[in-house]
């Protein structure tokens, strides 16, 4: 059976998985309009971590300081209750994001998030993006546009909905 | 909790302190210099991450910082020579002419007859004038050996210079993959922690050394303004000014005794430059003057200016410090005096993360509970 601790240490001897890692990297939209130069600076802060089946990638209420990305693997993103009941709310599969707004406000999470499969997973954090911020700040500006654009997306289809729930009563 | 794992983790912790009680006579002296390297690359971190902003180049940026830090130390290390090197030729050809010893002799007399009756008898019943003048033939005659005895050290100061640098460059140039590499050592369930609380660590341990630096800056500042106008006002012959306030700047750093460390050379310069001069006994050789002017600027400094320029992050128990610095002291001498401080200020963070970190997913997990 694999060991996550070595899985992690490991990780990044493997070329083709430096390769991948970059191509997931383009595809997100936070890493939009970047250059592969500046994509490759990113690559350099994000964290690769291993995860086994049915481990946990954070739990609900646990402090929260940043973004996963699934790079290969899949994740439930699921509520769980004082009765130990669970509501599946999301399934992650390779390419998808989960936990993005803790890179500015650092929360408890919402939900837990799970791996159904063995997983290989990114994260990118606040600290990270804050001493990129300061060390390429064109490249940390472009990643704070980009969250702005996501939450700005994500408030219009909240006052659409809102807006829909209104004219239905 | 698992008994059987229980057992594994006290057996993992009982192995790794047998480990470090074994080699700890020869690692400890690695690890004060990584420990220094730390605390100088938490120091320079945001300088050197600010100038690659502007170089574009990490390895530019840091080879800057280090020129600038080693040109500061050299020009620290010229005054020393220049100062203490052209006095200590003086002083060794003044105290082993026997016609100085008298004069100091005839010095000490005169700052008795100045003292009221009583107290003159108490003192020369402990030291009288023979003691007095043997005592200073003892002394001139071991300070040419003492000093050299000192220099002969310096061979081992300067390595230990040379490796903390090459460590500070290491640990500067590739700060950030370090931590990364760190951050992959700790298991999946507790990294986004290890992350957030490195993170509060770095900043907290950061703003706490630069608000010391620029204290200590202030301080060596205002002694060398203050000792030249004791020699201005009052004719006080204390030598090597510049000398003395970089020693009090460096003394700063050391909390609550610093003050004292500080004080001890100015003390002996004004006593040794002052012996042959009987005029200077009517002001008890000037020390009371220093005494008052080290308070003075300690207290003008840590009460009046450091509130309102260094926010105290790091809010330390005097009876904590004093702990941490007895500790510091056994374990790596003087520089475990120095670094004390700041790692019980390490320590001090880790505490306050966990039982923040704790505390608020409580408090969150309460309220999803309320609103179910």
């Amino acid at each position: 059976m694999k060991n996550p601790i070595w899985e992690n240490l490991f990780r990044n001897w493997n070329q083709s998985e430096e390769k991948q890692t970059l191509n997931t990297l383009k595809n997100i939209p936070i890493f939009y309009n970047l250059q592969t130069a500046e994509i490759k600076e990113v690559k350099k802060l994000i964290h690769n971590r291993f995860y086994k089946k049915d481990e946990y990638i954070f739990q609900q209420n646990a402090l929260g300081v940043g973004m996963y990305i699934v790079q290969k693997g899949k994740v439930n993103i699921q509520l769980e209750d004082k009765n130990n009941s669970k509501l599946v709310l999301a399934e992650m599969k390779e390419g998808d994001f989960f936990g993005e707004m803790t890179i500015l406000d650092e929360k408890p999470r919402s939900a837990a998030a799970i791996a159904t499969t063995d997983c290989s997973i990114l994260g990118f954090f606040k600290p990270d993006l804050m001493s990129l911020l300061k060390r390429k700040p064109i490249i940390g500006s472009k990643i704070l546009y980009n969250l702005t654009k996501i939450i700005a997306q994500r408030l219009q289809n909240t006052y659409a909905k809102l807006k829909a729930v209104q004219n239905e009563k | 909790m698992n008994p059987v794992r229980n057992i594994y983790t006290i057996a993992k912790i009982f192995i790794v302190c047998a480990l470090m009680y074994l080699l700890w006579p020869y690692i400890h002296n690695v690890i004060g210099m990584l420990i220094v390297a730390f605390f100088i690359t938490t120091i320079l971190l945001p300088t050197v991450d600010w100038l690659e902003g502007k170089f574009k180049n990490r390895i530019l940026a840091v080879f800057t910082i280090m020129i600038v830090v080693i040109a500061l130390f050299f020009a620290f290390f010229a005054i020393f020579v220049y100062e203490v090197g052209g006095e200590t030729k003086n002083i060794s050809q003044q105290y082993l002419n026997k016609d100085i010893i008298d004069s100091a002799a005839k010095s000490y007399e005169n700052l008795l007859q100045n003292m009221p009756p009583a107290v003159s008898k108490i003192i020369s019943s402990f030291f009288d004038k023979k003691t007095i003048t043997s005592k200073l033939n003892a002394f001139a005659q071991n300070i040419v050996s003492q000093i050299l005895n000192v220099l002969g050290q310096f061979y081992k100061l300067i390595f230990n210079f040379i490796m903390t640098l090459i460590f500070t460059v290491m640990l500067l140039a590739g700060y950030h993959n370090f931590k990364k590499s760190l951050v992959s050592l700790v298991g999946n369930s507790r990294f986004e922690l290890f992350l957030r609380m490195s993170y509060q660590i770095e900043q907290q341990i950061s703003k706490y050394l630069r608000g010391q630096m620029k204290a200590a800056a202030r301080i060596a500042f205002l002694t060398i303004i203050f000792l030249l106008l004791l020699n201005l006002l009052w004719s006080a012959n204390v030598k090597m000014v510049f000398f003395l306030g970089i020693i009090a700047g460096l003394a700063s750093l050391i909390p609550i005794i610093g003050i004292f460390i500080g004080m001890l050379p100015a003390i002996i310069i004004a006593l040794i430059f002052n012996l042959q001069n009987p005029a200077a006994a009517s002001s008890f050789f000037f020390i009371p003057h220093i005494v008052i002017i080290y308070i003075i600027i300690y207290h003008l400094d840590k009460t009046v200016l450091s509130p309102v320029l260094v926010s105290k992050k790091i809010g330390l128990h005097p009876l904590l410090v004093l702990i941490a610095l007895i500790l510091g002291a056994n374990l790596w001498g003087p520089m475990g005096i120095l670094l004390a401080v700041p790692i019980t200020g390490v320590i001090k963070v880790i505490v306050n993360e966990s039982v923040w970190f704790l505390r608020k997913s409580k408090e969150f997990a309460q309220n999803r509970e309320k609103l179910i």
